[in-house]
């Protein structure tokens, strides 16, 4: 299989690799082994909130003190153990450079140390579950002062495992983002230029240079805190002359940009397979470049509607809101052109696109309830509620889930030389949509109601009491949602071992990755590089034999 | 790359990937510091009693750390120039200098903060110790790392196998005056504000 | 399972539910349409033997229309915001004249409530405090001082629409009012610690008459009984 001149062993090939795509599997191993843990935690929560104090099948009664960590475990692995790899490093480590013509990303080493130290990350985060005290516990959000003094969280160890994994996660982003925009400009096969590449390209470039102009300040606060934690500084302790919002303007100035770090990817992944299967060029390709750039630059000017009740100057509100609602404008525009794509076009439901589809019927009700909350009048009641719970979890699931899955089903056969079994496939997205509807539209009439989030013990409140059937159907449906991802393992270990062997291009898709064979050989391309034609949607082209035109020129 | 045929090279004209690279993780490190830096200054508009606090800083020993730190720049460069030219002896002497200063830098510095803790002040006795030990640490991890960087071009040097690789001892290079950089601002605004 | 918002007993509240119901109207048009949309699409284009794809990237034409409906919606989300900020305003940017101040302290994990009794000012022997319940007179003007002990509170009353980030280290006025006696519900609505999820308190509003029996009481309680 392997093009080297010299033998590889089982550690050089599998674990210490340098070969793009063989990390790009290892972060999607990662993000799936992180995704248990996550999916475990969310049964946890679900099942705490819906039948409090009864304790949880498989682990035990989840008390207050378990309950703060898990939540904020759960969010921390969702967001940067499983929605960064699953999103960004796994397929961008795969698809950069087959999709630029490449043998190879442009820092080979550099690229191996970035999953070894997302490893690092990952695994201080597992640990800090076992350390005295036990993981941090202050949100996923991490706010001081809670998070920054052990005398108020009860935690010390835990935070700075916390803080110590999620560098590791962001260093290695950093190192990976640098990459694949380094190969993507330098390293385009002959013919290849910008205006030629494929969505999916264009959105994990974009995703990677939004990450790495956002972190600093992230970066800043997490020394900051721990050394707050570690050595009693104060920077967010009024009494040692710090301040406590200070935390809240680095953290957010970060992760506003980082939810669109995680949605650009989705994006690219659903156009490049909305094309594909509707046999048609993406709608508004420029259109759509301009749109994610404008996005980019807006995004870091929005992240205080985040923060509209928390004490800023009242008076701030308003410029944020207008900025957060310009942002709405580009995006609303792909939108648009993914609809347009669709539009007369010849759709075939192939399980990538059901996910594709998916994702943009959900992520719909993301982006709309956002409005509710980007009101600053209206945030006053909803912030801090099952509103605000819903409304990312119909933004984030869709992109990290949908998003993730779409592209997990479309490249499968290029990754691993195998299709996965489309009827379990079709069951996989069917039993999704069903119980991720059902486990989170409910969350929004919670929050309406008036339930806070982040508590343990809801039965405490005797205003929730309202709830606990619809917490309970919540919690059925979550239940049945991680349930129902077992299906997905079961395909995906099956098939990468005994799947049917997949041809180059099975989809009959025009952007380059296709023209290497299924799994491409280490070097990619064989003896020559691709030269590149022509654009990544000829599908449908009039006067063409085939309703598809490869990219590259034929050998 | 593990084949025989070149690279083929679709970037700017004379920018290369490393190039690129470095400046891609310069810029991502800028906005490391301006938050770092941002939260300092934005803090310190609200505090006064950090003037008074900032004057226990040893002026002489900043400005002479900024002094060893313009110096090992300067050396650096002409280490990137030797290596340019395959001057394999000025290289390595001349990395050996920038090395040495570095460490002369750190050294200063230790001393600062040991006398610093002399004096009872720690990171934890006020705000503005917190923001002085954490920008000057922060700084002196990078400065740390640049060193590791330039020692491996020094022991690349010394074994005579730089010269596949000479076009890193200019990368290097921009990232230590990128260092220096972050210095010459952290120097006034933490040392000299009145 | 169709929750609403609880009853709403403020002045500010109607507007602040206003906004909502306008912004649920508008995005539910939008959901309707772009679902609906979005399956007519695939119902119709499903693959169908013999029919063709049409190759298009988009023509300039229809490029500006997306713009002109991307516009359209900008100046729909202007007007809501436009719409909103009244709102804001009101609760959030402007401190009415008031006809009574209470001091709010939150702390892991309980909420203490102090009047400044008869001499009109805080601190003085003739404060009082009550323990998770904040007690108000129905229709008066309150302004209320929010203060942490420890680590980020939030004080948050559904009926009254009112939320606010309680911090350390600061003072934060706010201000509501109430029309209608009766008891009510107060809740720290930020992650405060392990103890987050008990730090509940109550709103009971009164007629003025008892409320004045309630302070008495309480004054009674804290001044004479000699627990202080």
């Amino acid at each position: 299989m392997s093009d080297h001149g010299h033998k590889e062993s089982f550690i050089s090939h599998y674990i210490f690799s340098t070969d793009h795509k063989m990390i790009g599997k290892q972060f999607l191993l990662l993000a799936i082994v992180m995704a248990l843990f996550g999916g475990f935690m969310a049964y946890l929560i679900r099942w705490q909130v819906a039948f409090p104090n009864t304790p949880a099948p498989f682990f035990g009664l989840v008390s207050p003190d378990k309950f703060n960590a898990i939540i904020t475990m759960h969010g921390t692995i969702m967001i940067f153990f499983v929605g960064m790899p699953l999103l960004s490093a796994f397929p961008s480590n795969f698809l950069v450079p087959l999709m630029v013509g490449a043998r190879d990303m442009a820092f080979p080493k550099l690229n191996m140390a970035s999953f070894w130290i997302n490893f690092v990350g990952a695994a201080a985060l597992i640990a800090s579950l076992l350390v005295p005290a036990g993981p941090f516990a202050a949100g996923w959000t991490g706010y001081a002062p809670l998070s920054a003094s052990p005398e108020y969280s009860g935690v010390k160890w835990g935070a700075v495992l916390w803080v110590v994994a999620l560098s590791g996660a962001f260093i290695s982003s950093t190192l990976g983002g640098l990459n694949y925009l380094v190969t993507a400009i330098t390293m385009k096969a002959p013919g290849m230029t910008y205006f030629k590449l494929p969505m999916t390209a264009w959105m994990l470039l974009a995703s990677a240079l939004t990450f790495f102009l956002s972190v600093g300040p992230v970066m800043a606060g997490a020394f900051m805190l721990l050394m707050d934690n570690l050595f009693h500084t104060g920077f967010f302790l009024p009494a040692k002359g710090g301040e406590p919002l200070l935390w809240q303007h680095l953290f957010w100035f970060f992760g506003h940009p980082e939810v669109y770090v995680l949605f650009f990817p989705a994006l690219g992944f659903c156009l490049d397979i909305l094309a594909t299967f509707s046999r048609k060029p993406v709608f508004g390709y420029k259109m759509i470049v301009a749109s994610t750039g404008s996005a980019i630059a807006l995004s870091f000017i929005v992240w205080a509607h985040h923060m509209f009740v928390s004490g800023i100057d009242p008076r701030l509100a308003t410029p944020f809101s207008i900025t957060t609602i310009l942002i709405s404008i580009p995006f609303a525009l792909i939108i648009f052109c993914m609809y347009a794509t669709i539009r007369k076009g010849i759709v075939s439901l192939e399980v990538p696109m059901l996910w594709a589809l998916g994702f943009l019927a959900t992520f719909l009700i993301g982006g709309l309830t956002g409005i509710f909350l980007g009101a600053a009048a209206v945030d006053i009641y909803l912030h801090g509620t099952y509103f605000v719970v819903a409304h990312f979890h119909y933004t984030m699931f869709p992109s990290i889930f949908f998003g993730g899955f779409g592209a997990v089903y479309y490249w499968f056969p290029k990754i691993f030389g195998r299709m996965l079994n489309k009827k379990l496939g079709i069951l996989h997205f069917t039993l999704t949509f069903i119980f991720f509807n059902g486990t989170f539209w409910p969350l929004f009439f919670v929050g309406i109601g008036g339930m806070i989030r982040r508590i343990a013990d809801p039965s405490a409140y005797p205003q929730f009491a309202q709830f606990a059937g619809t917490n309970a159907l919540a919690t059925v449906s979550a239940v049945c949602l991680i349930a129902t991802q077992m299906i997905f393992l079961w395909n995906f270990a099956l098939s990468v071992f005994k799947g049917k062997k997949a041809e180059m291009n099975p989809y009959n898709a025009c952007s380059l990755e296709w023209q290497a064979p299924s799994p491409p050989p280490h070097g990619n391309w064989g003896e020559n590089l691709p030269t590149v034609v022509s654009g990544p949607y000829e599908f449908s082209k009039p006067g063409e034999a085939n309703d598809w035109i490869p990219q590259a020129k034929k050998v | 790359m593990s084949h025989s045929e070149e690279v083929y090279y679709s970037g700017p004209v004379g920018l290369t990937p490393g190039r690129l690279g470095l400046w891609a993780l310069i810029a991502s490190e800028i906005v490391l510091f301006a938050g770092l830096l941002g939260s300092y200054l934005l803090l310190k508009t609200v505090r006064p009693d950090w003037v008074t606090q900032a004057a226990h800083l040893n002026i002489w020993a900043g400005a002479l750390n900024s002094l060893i730190l313009l110096s090992s720049n300067f050396f650096m460069m002409k280490a990137s120039t030797a290596a340019e030219e395959s001057r394999n002896e000025d290289t390595k002497r001349f990395l050996a200098l920038t090395i040495l200063l570095g460490l002369a830098f750190l050294g200063v510095k230790a001393f600062e903060y040991s006398a610093e803790f002399h004096h009872g002040f720690f990171p934890s006795t006020s705000s503005f110790w917190s923001f002085y030990f954490l920008l000057t640490g922060v700084h002196g991890l990078h400065i740390i790392g640049g060193l590791v960087a330039i020692s491996l071009l020094l022991f690349k040097a010394l074994s005579n196998t730089l010269e596949p690789m000479k076009g890193r001892v200019f990368l290097t290079g921009l990232y230590w005056s990128f260092v220096e950089l972050v210095w010459i601002f952290l120097f006034p605004l933490l040392y000299l504000m009145k | 399972m169709i929750h609403h918002f609880p009853e709403t007993i403020s002045s500010y509240g109607p507007g602040l539910d206003y906004m909502f119901n306008l912004i649920l109207w508008i995005t539910g048009f939008f959901f309707v349409g772009m679902e609906g949309y979005l399956l007519y699409l695939v119902a119709r284009y499903a693959f169908r033997k013999g029919q063709k794809a049409e190759y298009e990237h988009g023509t300039k034409a229809q490029i500006i229309w997306l713009l002109v409906f991307a516009v359209v919606i900008l100046v729909i989300d202007l007007m809501i915001d436009i719409k909103g900020a009244p709102t804001w305003h009101n609760v959030k940017e402007h401190m009415p004249a008031t006809d009574m101040t209470i001091k709010v302290s939150a702390k892991q994990f309980d909420w203490t409530f102090i009047y400044p009794g008869k001499d009109g000012a805080f601190d003085t022997a003739d404060d009082v405090s009550s323990y998770r319940e904040l007690h108000v007179p129905v229709g008066k003007k309150v302004k209320v001082i929010l203060t942490s002990k420890d680590v980020l509170h939030s004080f948050f009353l559904p009926e009254v629409r009112l939320k606010q980030d309680v911090l350390p280290g600061r003072e934060i006025p706010q201000w509501f009012d109430t029309n209608k006696a009766g008891d009510f519900h107060l809740v720290c609505s930020e992650l405060c610690g392990f103890g987050h999820t008990r730090m509940m308190g109550a709103l009971k509003v009164h007629e003025e008459k008892d409320y004045q029996t309630w302070l008495a009481q309480l004054t009674k309680e804290q001044h004479e009984g000699g627990a202080q």
